[in-house]
């Protein structure tokens, strides 16, 4: 608030000019003062570049630090867990059975697992694995968020109190149980833990999306949007979601981590990724046998998934704040 | 409020008959029997159509569906297939007051240091308790249980060895699964108590409390807290769920008997009939918990019944 009052503090013009009588003008020397140039043609001019919703949010999340190091963490990441495993002499089956548990050291960065193979590559297969089923899985939940809290929203009356029981009923078990279930069904693959994960973490989304929806259906825009002709979805997806984008950004963003988390503890009990495929869960389940004797065998793996959910929390809190900063507290 | 608790009590009940079914079909929708492939080799096709007619699988789908809902209104969650002498119900009452156990302790631990933590944040803002207690917030929200578990165990069981990392013999072998299960929770309830407290002290009746003379002491502890802890009480539902998620891994790190480490074995065993009662069971306690956490806020905060119907 401090610079934006300063900015647009009025000159006070007219004080001034008043202040000093006209005979003193006379004394003054012509060649003492520079010809105002700009006063005519541009004052008008607009000199900064106009701000937008975007650019704004964007220039709050860049103030946070926090937010801004788990962005960098995050892409590093990403980065790493692609470049990696193209140049690194280890592959993530590639077994070594002179060396097993070996610790760490300069050709295994991360040491070896009980089968020798390199954990430092494991982690970095883990990393694809699990940043791709967080990712995949919140744009999963934000799509059938948006679909299910838009048409419950937007149609309101009886449709949206059954479509919002059916919610409540979902929602009022730990989504855990579902999707446990789910997995022993449909088998253990990548695609079934996301589809798994799906069943009930849309929830969040939907109800904000429903929330802004009923807020904004009734204002003048979608009015004259219907009367000019718009259909159902094209008021929803051109005209209401763009201006609920906030909070339902925020609401994905949590997502990430939570999907990572889920597919993290699916994999430890044994029914996520299986062998020999690696999440960073499977490679904390593999390492539960050898805790006491090869500690860095759970260390690396159970590191790189606090450090992710650390930055993926990171980023969200910084989104909060940066798209709604009423929120902040 | 009698109106309020029954409407509760229906949404319930229909949360529980959706698990059910849920839970019934997805369990028919696996390919193939339930015995596997070398239990089918060692018996004759007479053997196997017995073993079907034994358990009802020669019957059409709806006709096991109903006989399912009668023995759940009777109380009875199942027989194994994969040990037939041990029915669900053995499991849930032998091992579920062993989890409830651990469990209550570490919703007492969660509830007696999470609330004065963020307590003394509140009253502290900006100070060096205030710091912490966020700092240890963040942590506990983002960092998993199992990774929780697993530092802990390592860190007083192997680097510093003086905690027992299995069963349940003394006090002592409580202290690292109730650490582990309360972790987060504390995380939780000290962040909530210390934003609800800050919006509190600022309200006007903190102000006439004051202003009328009231101790300080008195100040927070009947007028702020009292209206602080309207959202705990809403998470302690919440609690229940993440307490019995996180049972699935303390229990079987630290080899407790307790229902969540059978719950794990079954999934391993792939033992359906065992994983759907154990889940039905799991889904009416968590119901219940809801329930009663619903009707305390309602007895608490006379504004949840107004806004709610």
């Amino acid at each position: 608030m401090g610079k934006a009052s300063k900015k647009f503090a009025p000159i006070p013009a007219d004080a001034l000019s008043n202040s000093i009588a006209m005979e003193d003008y006379a004394a003054l020397d012509a060649d003492l003062f520079d010809m105002n140039a700009a006063s005519e043609d541009s004052s008008e001019k607009i000199v900064r570049e106009s701000t937008t919703y975007w650019h704004d949010v964007w220039k709050r999340f860049r103030r946070d630090p926090l937010a801004i190091f788990g962005l960098c963490v995050i892409l590093v990441m990403a980065v790493a867990c692609i470049v990696v495993p193209m140049v690194s002499p280890y592959t993530y089956s590639g077994m070594d059975l002179t060396n097993m548990n070996a610790g760490p050291s300069l050709a295994h960065p991360c040491g070896t697992d009980q089968m020798g193979r390199d954990l430092f590559i494991r982690i970095m297969y883990g990393a694809r694995i699990s940043l791709s089923i967080g990712v995949v899985a919140a744009a999963i939940n934000f799509l059938i968020g948006v679909v299910y809290g838009g048409v419950a929203g937007y149609i309101g009356g009886k449709v949206d109190m059954v479509m919002m029981r059916i919610v409540d009923i979902l929602i009022a078990l730990p989504s855990m149980l579902y999707t446990v279930l789910i997995m022993l069904v449909l088998g253990s693959s990548v695609g079934t833990v996301i589809l798994a994960l799906c069943f009930t973490s849309w929830i969040g989304t939907a109800r904000i999306v429903r929330s802004e929806v009923m807020r904004l259906k009734h204002s003048e825009y979608v009015l004259a949007a219907r009367l000019s002709g718009a259909k159902f979805w094209n008021l929803l997806v051109s005209h209401l979601i763009p201006n609920a984008m906030g909070p339902i950004i925020v609401s994905t963003a949590f997502l990430i981590p939570s999907a990572i988390f889920s597919e993290a503890f699916l994999s430890f009990l044994g029914i996520g990724i299986q062998a020999p495929m690696a999440s960073w869960g499977t490679l904390a389940n593999d390492a539960q046998s050898t805790l006491m004797t090869y500690p860095h065998q759970m260390i690396f793996p159970v590191l790189a998934i606090c450090i992710t959910m650390f930055s993926f929390n990171f980023i969200g809190d910084g989104l909060r704040d940066a798209l709604d900063p009423k929120l902040k507290k | 409020m009698i109106k309020y608790i029954l409407k509760r009590l229906l949404a319930g009940v229909l949360t529980i008959v959706v698990l059910i079914t849920v839970a019934f079909f997805l369990m028919h929708a696996m390919p193939g029997s339930p015995f596997s492939q070398e239990e089918q080799k060692k018996l004759t096709e007479e053997g196997l159509a017995r073993l079907n007619a034994k358990y009802g699988l020669d019957k059409p789908v709806w006709e096991q569906y109903i006989t399912y809902w009668k023995g759940l209104l009777k109380f009875d969650f199942g027989t194994s297939f994969k040990k037939p002498d041990t029915t669900a119900n053995e499991i849930i009452f032998s091992h579920f007051p062993t989890s409830a156990k651990v469990g209550g302790v570490a919703i007492l631990v969660s509830l007696l240091i999470g609330i004065p933590l963020g307590m003394a944040a509140a009253l502290h803002r900006g100070k060096g308790i205030d710091w912490f207690c966020m700092v240890f917030a963040t942590i506990g929200i983002s960092a998993p249980v199992f990774v929780i578990s697993v530092l802990l165990m390592y860190l007083f069981c192997s680097a510093i060895p003086i905690l027992p990392n299995f069963g349940l013999n003394s006090w002592k072998n409580y202290i690292l699964p109730v650490s582990c299960l309360s972790f987060s929770p504390i995380a939780y309830i000290a962040r909530q108590t210390r934003s609800s407290m800050l919006d509190a002290m600022g309200q006007d009746y903190i102000r006439t409390a004051r202003a009328k003379g009231v101790s300080e002491f008195k100040v927070v502890a009947k007028h702020a807290l009292k209206n602080a802890l309207t959202p705990v009480i809403t998470y302690l539902g919440t609690l229940i769920a993440s307490l019995l998620t996180g049972s699935f891994v303390v229990e079987r790190l630290f080899s407790i008997s307790g229902i969540g480490r059978y719950f794990v074995q079954s999934i391993s065993d792939r033992d359906y009939t065992m994983i759907m009662g154990i889940t039905i069971f799991f889904g009416i306690f968590v119901v219940i918990c809801n329930l009663i956490a619903d009707i305390m806020l309602a007895i608490i905060d006379p504004r949840v019944k107004l806004t709610n119907q």
